[in-house]
């Protein structure tokens, strides 16, 4: 697997376009969710992965084979997140806005309405982590990066990522406290 | 252990991330307290619920259409990356209007170097045969001055006047200085140095002693010699 992105990583910095196309065919997908769970906006998700893409583009030469190449897509993916996040504190208004948008989904109504609440509930709660926290949570609990991936990838000690983890779920246990609840007596 | 540093660790605990001794302690600890247990089962409760959120899924479409609208975002990169060319990028390079601009400007310059380069040479050359000859020339004239004083000291009588005329002929022409400029002269230094040589004994000679200088002059050669120069020059 990680074979496979280093000859496609050596392919395109010899100048084949095919070995970049192979490389975003894989990640895309990840890349997109990752943007996305940070920043729960479909557009923003689309155009930062995008971005990501385009660094990786412009910067292969730069970027040592010896090293996997997913944590440096992921660094990209997750610094222009938080930079995304930071300014987008500046447009709240717009960025709120964006996210009361009811998503187009077909099925019971009830249930649809009650997972729709559950989920609000849930992006409100890893939207309102620090973005340094939810990076770290995102790519633990989604990505599952360990430790030590998480912390080459944010370029942080791996104490940093234990304490932000740590206080990312205690965020997240106080904002979701009555469904948590509900979860575990069910 | 106490619960405060438990609490710490727990979320490490959760994920697998500790060493076994620590990992040993956080258990014992659990399965006595409580409320760290149930913090720990919060976390595991966070985790579910989280990972049940299941994204908006994008349709198919968009996921067909990424790559192309990607590669259209870096398109004027990768084609001038597959149509790169030394040759075009110097055509490009040499058809700009500065680049054609600097060449003019640069072959006018040369032109005028050039011009003024030759100018100058064919003025230094000119300068230094007119130099060459100004010289020659005034060579030839001090040598016929030089002969005509010789011979004037030759046929001088003892008179004081006529001493005296000779004297200032020679000292107030500049002759006498411009012989011994040409001592140094490579064809003529030798004789140059003779011909002071007499020239100073004229200048100093008392009328009673002219007759020993006349000797001099005519012992010494060096009117024989000066005509022999004179000759050969003027023959050149």
């Amino acid at each position: 697997m990680e074979n496979e992105d280093r000859i496609w990583v050596r392919r395109f910095k010899e100048g084949d376009i095919d070995g970049f196309n192979e490389l975003v065919n894989k990640y895309k997908k990840r890349a997109y969710y990752i943007a996305y769970r940070m920043c729960r906006i479909h557009e923003v998700a689309d155009d930062l992965s995008q971005e990501a893409f385009i660094k990786v583009y412009k910067s292969i030469n730069s970027f040592n084979e010896n090293y996997k190449f997913y944590p440096w897509l992921y660094r990209i993916i997750v610094n222009l997140c938080i930079n995304y996040l930071k300014r987008a504190s500046r447009f709240c208004s717009l960025h709120n806005e964006l996210l009361r948008r009811v998503p187009s989904q077909s099925g019971n109504p009830a249930k649809l309405a009650e997972m729709k609440e559950l989920n609000t509930k849930i992006e409100g709660a890893i939207s309102a982590l620090s973005p340094k926290n939810k990076a770290v949570f995102v790519l633990r609990v989604y990505e599952g990066l360990s430790y030590k991936e998480i912390s080459k990838t944010l370029g942080c000690s791996l104490g940093t990522v234990m304490s932000r983890l740590n206080r990312a779920r205690t965020n997240l246990k106080e904002l979701l406290k009555e469904y948590i609840t509900a979860e575990m007596i069910e | 252990m106490k619960c405060k540093e438990v609490k710490k660790l727990l979320s490490a605990y959760l994920d697998d991330e500790l060493s076994m001794n620590k990992r040993q302690l956080v258990e014992e600890h659990l399965k006595v307290c409580s409320d760290c247990a149930l913090e720990f089962a919060s976390f595991q409760s966070v985790d579910r619920l989280t990972t049940s959120l299941i994204p908006e899924e994008p349709p198919e479409e968009y996921w067909e259409e990424y790559s192309s609208r990607l590669l259209r975002r870096v398109a004027p990169k990768v084609e001038r990356k597959a149509g790169f060319s030394l040759r075009d990028w110097w055509l490009s390079i040499l058809m700009r209007t500065e680049f054609r601009v600097a060449t003019a400007a640069a072959g006018v310059a040369l032109i005028l170097l050039i011009g003024i380069y030759r100018l100058g040479l064919k003025h230094g050359r000119e300068e230094i045969l007119l130099k060459a000859k100004v010289e020659d020339e005034t060579i030839m004239r001090d040598m016929v001055s030089s002969e005509v004083i010789l011979i004037k000291a030759l046929n001088i009588r003892e008179n004081v006047d006529e001493m005296n005329f000779l004297r200032n002929e020679l000292v107030s022409s500049g002759l006498l200085n411009r012989v011994t400029t040409y001592k140094d002269s490579p064809d003529l230094g030798e004789r140059a140095r003779s011909l002071e040589m007499i020239f100073i004994k004229i200048v100093n000679a008392e009328p009673s002693h002219m007759k020993l200088v006349q000797k001099e002059i005519l012992s010494s050669g060096v009117l024989s010699r000066l005509i022999e120069t004179k000759d050969s020059k003027s023959r050149r």
